[in-house]
């Protein structure tokens, strides 16, 4: 591990807070909301102070600047995922730019001759979307199976692909990492294999982005979407990047001011691609934000980042499991696994787990973590997930452990 | 510290009374949490304006199971004028504490919400 990365916890000042009594934060909760580094808050508040003006109006001094900021930051956040700026579409978060893709290009590329394809691992936000639409337009909707050992079933998914139905498959949504179970997809052999029938393929990449090194164009995929809130940027800025053969066949959703050529009352042209998929004044600190977010995880070194994150994912399987009465959920393989581990303990309810190690200063997530498809399937009632960033140790996961002990004494568990 | 898990609310979460179904209830009623996988499902015997018979049975947290317990004891001989007056607050009274973090609330809440249909049902 490099120095930076080493030391970057004090880059975190939230981390410094203590709670319920000067008990120090364990934030396990990164893949829920990663905490900001100082650099990124200030970049937002600089922003403001500074350069804050409408983008691509106003010809005076601050306008330029902030159109000039704008589009610097556009291209770093590109350049992050290995692409240009005119690839990208800035969104509020992942779900908003799969809904972009469900509306303003499932919607009239589907009918009942066609399937779309996703998975059961799936976040909601990339499986509601597809249901609906194939709901609207008559579209089959096929759900690939996970294995046992939680990964995704190949052989369910190229038996879907290579239909005898006579349908085509227009579209495969998967997500990268899960959420729930932190399962590592090979993306660029799906990518492979759906490509091969003709089919479009979109990556969730909200748990991807902020623990692996993305390249874009190896990955092979049409749409690569993400959260800037999860990988160390603000709330309320996202986005995806997007193959030039989808962005030709897109859609505009939402119309209005920025996204147009010419206006008159007969007819409306729209700007370039992808320009007229940004309707409305954009969030623009929120894209200076993420920008210094990239740059910051780029300083850190995105294959020490995911290295690191290997370290500590083996770490936490590893004392996890010597705890008695815990089941852990997905692959025991770390090297198929990112960014998390999810655990059940027997009898007693996900909730109650994470609200007595709340009392130890522990933030865990507990649920269904929106895959509700995954947790009947296998029927856990809810799981608790330790999810991690770059910020994270192994002392994190040493009071996680000590915590879980707490929780089997409050419940009486031997 | 870990306030809410008071005794009371241990003691009902791990031994839950009335745990079960009725042969021939007159009413059941049904109450989920998607957001949390919680589900309780409450079995009466309602004669002249009477809850005769309580059980119920379901999944859930300790909170929810302790408050879906707590009511099933309470409810027990009420009428439906009685039900209607039911709230958190006699629950938690119940239960030994005095707030409930907004993150919980649900989980105390369901079994209230679901003995609160008979109310709706009558109307
Ligand atoms: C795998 C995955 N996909 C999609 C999302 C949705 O992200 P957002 O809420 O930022 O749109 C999440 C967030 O929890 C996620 O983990």
């Amino acid at each position: 591990m490099n120095t930076q990365l080493q030391n970057c916890r004090a880059d975190f000042p939230i981390l410094s807070r203590e709670i319920h009594d000067q008990k120090p934060l364990v934030y396990l909760d990164s893949a829920a909301t990663s905490q900001k580094p100082k650099v990124v808050l200030d970049a937002i508040q600089e922003y403001y102070q500074l350069h804050n003006a409408n983008v691509h109006r106003g010809i005076h001094v601050l306008g330029d600047e902030s159109t000039h900021i704008f589009h610097e930051s556009r291209q770093r956040i590109a350049q992050f995922f290995g692409a240009t700026e005119n690839q990208l579409i800035l969104t509020r978060n992942t779900t908003e730019a799969l809904n972009l893709i469900a509306w303003g290009w499932a919607l009239d590329h589907l009918s009942e001759k066609d399937v779309v394809i996703t998975t059961e691992m799936e976040h909601h936000s990339n499986f509601v979307p597809w249901q609906e639409v194939c709901k609207r337009t008559g579209a089959k909707f096929e759900v690939v199976s996970v294995t046992q050992e939680g990964l995704l079933d190949l052989q369910d998914l190229s038996l879907k692909l290579h239909r005898k139905d006579g349908l085509r498959v227009k579209l495969v949504a998967v997500v990268h990492v899960s959420n729930a179970i932190g399962t590592r997809n090979p993306v660029e052999l799906i990518a492979k294999m759906a490509h091969e029938v003709g089919a479009m393929v979109v990556i969730d990449g909200a748990q991807s982005a902020p623990h692996l090194p993305i390249s874009f164009p190896s990955l092979g995929a049409d749409v690569f979407a993400f959260s800037g809130h999860k990988m160390l940027g603000p709330m309320g800025i996202g986005g995806m990047i997007v193959s030039q053969h989808m962005l030709e066949q897109m859609n505009p959703v939402l119309f209005g001011g920025g996204m147009i050529d010419e206006v008159t009352t007969d007819l409306t042209t729209y700007a370039d691609l992808p320009d007229r998929f940004i309707a409305g004044t954009p969030d623009v600190a929120g894209a200076v934000g993420l920008a210094k977010a990239c740059a910051y995880l780029t300083h850190l070194n995105m294959n020490d980042v995911e290295q690191y994150d290997r370290e500590l994912v083996v770490y936490t399987l590893e004392k996890i499991s010597a705890v008695e009465h815990v089941k852990i959920l997905g692959s025991l393989d770390s090297n198929k696994r990112v960014g998390s581990v999810a655990f059940l303990l027997d009898g007693v309810h996900a909730h109650d787990v994470a609200q007595v190690l709340d009392s130890e200063g522990v933030a865990v997530r507990s649920g269904h973590h929106c895959t509700m498809p995954l947790h009947r399937k296998f029927a856990w009632a809810a799981s608790t997930r330790a999810s991690f960033s770059v910020y994270s140790t192994k002392t994190d996961v040493d009071v996680l452990v000590s915590g879980l002990e707490k929780v089997k004494s409050v419940f009486n568990l031997g | 510290m870990n306030d809410l898990y008071q005794e009371v609310i241990l003691d009902h979460a791990q031994h839950p009374r009335n745990f079960g179904v009725l042969q021939s209830p007159t009413h059941t009623f049904r109450e989920m949490n998607a957001s949390c996988g919680d589900m309780v499902e409450f079995y009466l015997l309602v004669q002249d304006n009477k809850i005769l018979e309580v059980k119920w049975r379901g999944v859930g947290c300790a909170i929810s199971t302790a408050s879906a317990s707590i009511v099933s004891e309470m409810i027990q001989g009420l009428s439906l004028e009685e039900v209607r007056k039911l709230d958190a607050i006699h629950v938690m009274k119940r239960m030994g504490i005095s707030t409930i973090a907004p993150t919980r609330e649900k989980c105390l809440m369901i079994p209230i919400k679901a003995v609160k249909q008979l109310d709706m049902d009558a109307k």
